[in-house]
């Protein structure tokens, strides 16, 4: 069985009297352990079915299908819980709480979900020093670069152990190098851990890395190719 | 619970320049509207002071007796039922008095006075009536003198020694007339009284005014100044309908009064304050909100609930209301606690005017512990109020849009 179970998707934004089929009857299925990139122009929906996925907004009309489960027909603070404990999210930027130490920030889903403190502070600490951020535990995003921060981000998003992980353009903020460096990170914890990636970009360097990628247009799925 | 505080108390300090602000704020919002109730309210309590020595706490008369203070109306004294009275609970002294009107005369001149039938110890161990003594010396229960006022003596050019002759209406329609050797002189704070007191004991007061056995009032001092009410109910109930027993707050109304004035000065300056106080923390409230709109997005999606998040901006309201409070009290209660020790000493006119009423002239700040909780708890209130659009902001805030 998919993770993810896409069918017949689609999502229409009115604003101003105009509606947008930004997803336009989508069906797709993301399988245990990829690595795929959703790729496309700007405004061709991207953001809005990673969206739908990770249960941020809800269909108008078709059915995402998580584990088995229908988001679009659990209550808003059902598909909080939801998102809560079985799914990921890396933002494109300021995805860090300020106030909190990059550790601070790595346990906060876990804190949340009420684990046990020492479980969850030897979680974040491990992960910390994996992603090569052993010496920042206690420093504030304020003191991380941006590309720093972004891995901070990957790796509270999996601290939790969900069932997958989405980022939206994590590197458009990146300088080649910290793009080459999230995604090398991105690449191993999905090899070694296991952790499903879906991931959109506009860039053709981090489409490479990606093992599927699927190219939308327009609200649907133009292409859809194993590399 | 715990997550969010932690939260909550560092995003106080995240703006540390506005959080600052707003906590100076309240903090002297607290500090002026708390010492300036502490004054009017340490005045009160020697206005009331000085009250009660001249009226005691409680006064029990003849029903109907305070409205008229006719020399018709008296009440049967026995020293019985004064003991009776001063075994009760909370009771500390029980003084009669039978007072009215008459004329005295000295050489050449005549003045309306008012002669006071006392019992000269227990009233001297209650208003140290003795203390005031100016020259001669002071009544005893078996005196056959009295001891007059100051002002009144000169103007009638007597002296002590000399003999005041009183006139006046009696009991039941009988003359009261006598001749009485001056014993002594007091000299009393309040010109108006300097000019008009005549004390006798009580029992040469019955002679003279045909009322024997008879009083016209029971004063009586209490262990508790505050338990008026609940004493008053008790002794009323067991002395019947023939008798009125009256608070100091009814037989002083003017302080009442002045009390009534005061209040609503009070009350209309620090809702001034805490409007324009309130605004300011209302508006800093809001900012915090309204500038974190992507970070609540956040919050959201990687999965704190809506309700967590409005818990989390009332803690934060609470949290900065608390720390001003906090500050707010630990400036205000040393400097109450400070001029309650040190009044500050009134001359001149004000000084003057103080006496008269037989006030200290001193500006002395009551301690007051209610009034700590009272202004604490408003300025809580304001925090809690401000959190109200902040909780509709966040009620239609929408993930998806905010994360963007
Ligand atoms: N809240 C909204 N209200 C109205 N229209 C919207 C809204 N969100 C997105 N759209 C529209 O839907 C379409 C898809 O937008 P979306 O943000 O999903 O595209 P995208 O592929 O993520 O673009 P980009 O690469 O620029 O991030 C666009 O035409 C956009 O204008
Ligand atoms: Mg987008």
């Amino acid at each position: 069985m998919p993770v993810i179970d896409i069918q017949n998707l689609s999502k229409v934004h009115a604003a101003d009297g105009l509606s947008v089929n930004a997803v336009n009857g989508v069906n797709l299925q993301i399988g245990a352990g990829e690595f795929t990139a959703i790729v496309g122009a700007s405004g061709s929906g991207k953001t809005t079915l990673l969206n739908l996925i990770g249960g941020i907004d809800t269909p108008s009309g078709g059915e995402v299908l998580i584990g088995g489960r229908s988001i679009g027909r659990m209550s808003e603070t059902e598909r909080t819980a939801f998102r809560r404990d079985h799914i990921g999210f890396v933002f494109q930027n300021y995805n860090l709480l300020p106030v909190l130490t990059a550790l601070e920030n790595v346990e906060f889903v876990m804190e949340l979900q009420g684990q046990p403190v020492t479980d969850r502070r030897n979680r974040a600490e491990t992960l910390l020093r994996q992603i090569g951020l052993g010496d920042k535990l206690n420093v504030r995003p304020g003191k991380l670069s941006g590309g720093q921060q972004q891995r901070v981000a990957v790796a509270r998003a999996l601290a939790h152990r969900p069932q997958f992980v989405i980022a939206d353009e994590p590197t458009a903020n990146l300088d080649s190098k910290s793009t080459a460096d999230l995604l090398t990170l991105m690449e191993q914890l999905n090899r070694q851990e296991g952790i499903t990636f879906l991931f959109s970009t506009h860039d053709s360097r981090v489409m490479e890395k990606a093992r599927r990628v699927i190219v939308f247009n327009d609200g649907m799925i133009q292409s859809d190719t194993d590399q | 619970m715990n997550q969010l505080l932690r939260l909550a108390w560092r995003n106080i300090g995240r703006k540390r320049r506005r959080s600052l602000i707003a906590i100076s704020s309240v903090a002297f919002a607290l500090l002026v509207s708390i010492s300036l109730r502490s004054l009017m309210l340490g005045n009160y309590d020697k206005m009331i002071e000085a009250g009660t020595k001249n009226v005691g706490h409680l006064q029990i008369h003849s029903a109907g007796y305070w409205t008229g203070k006719s020399i018709n109306e008296l009440m049967t004294d026995s020293p019985a039922r004064r003991q009776q009275l001063a075994q009760a609970v909370g009771i500390t002294h029980v003084l009669a008095r039978l007072q009215n009107g008459a004329l005295a005369s000295g050489e050449k001149t005549t003045k309306a006075v008012q002669v006071n039938g006392i019992d000269p110890d227990i009233e001297d161990g209650f208003t140290n009536l003795s203390g005031r003594l100016s020259k001669g010396s002071f009544i005893k229960n078996q005196s056959t003198g009295v001891v007059m006022a100051e002002g009144l003596a000169r103007y009638l050019k007597l002296g002590v020694g000399d003999t005041v002759v009183l006139i006046g209406q009696g009991y039941q329609a009988n003359i009261a007339a006598g001749k009485y050797p001056i014993q002594g002189m007091v000299r009393l704070g309040n010109p108006q009284l300097n000019l008009s007191q005549v004390y006798m004991p009580l029992p040469l007061a019955q002679a003279f005014f045909s009322a024997d056995g008879l009083a016209s009032a029971y004063l009586l001092t209490l262990v508790d100044a505050n338990q008026t009410d609940p004493v008053k109910n008790r002794i009323q109930a067991t002395l019947g309908n023939g008798f009125e027993v009256m608070t100091w707050n009814e037989l002083l109304p003017e302080i009442k009064n002045s009390q009534r004035i005061d209040t609503t000065i009070f009350t209309l300056l620090s809702s001034c304050l805490y409007l324009i106080i309130g605004m300011g923390l209302i508006g800093t409230v809001l900012m915090m909100t309204l500038e974190r709109r992507r970070e609540f997005g956040i919050l959201q999606a990687i999965g704190l609930q809506k309700s967590q998040i409005r818990l989390l901006i009332i803690l934060e309201s609470l949290l900065l209301g608390f720390v001003g409070v906090v500050v707010g009290l630990a400036l205000a209660l040393p400097f109450v606690l400070y001029m309650n020790a040190h009044p500050i000493p009134l001359t001149g006119e004000s000084g003057k005017s103080f006496e008269a009423m037989g006030v200290e002239p001193v500006l002395q700040l009551g301690l007051k512990p209610h009034l700590f909780a009272l202004m604490g708890s408003i300025v809580l209130a304001i925090m809690g109020l401000a959190t109200l659009v902040p909780m509709g902001i966040v009620s239609r805030l929408k993930t998806s849009e905010a994360i963007k």
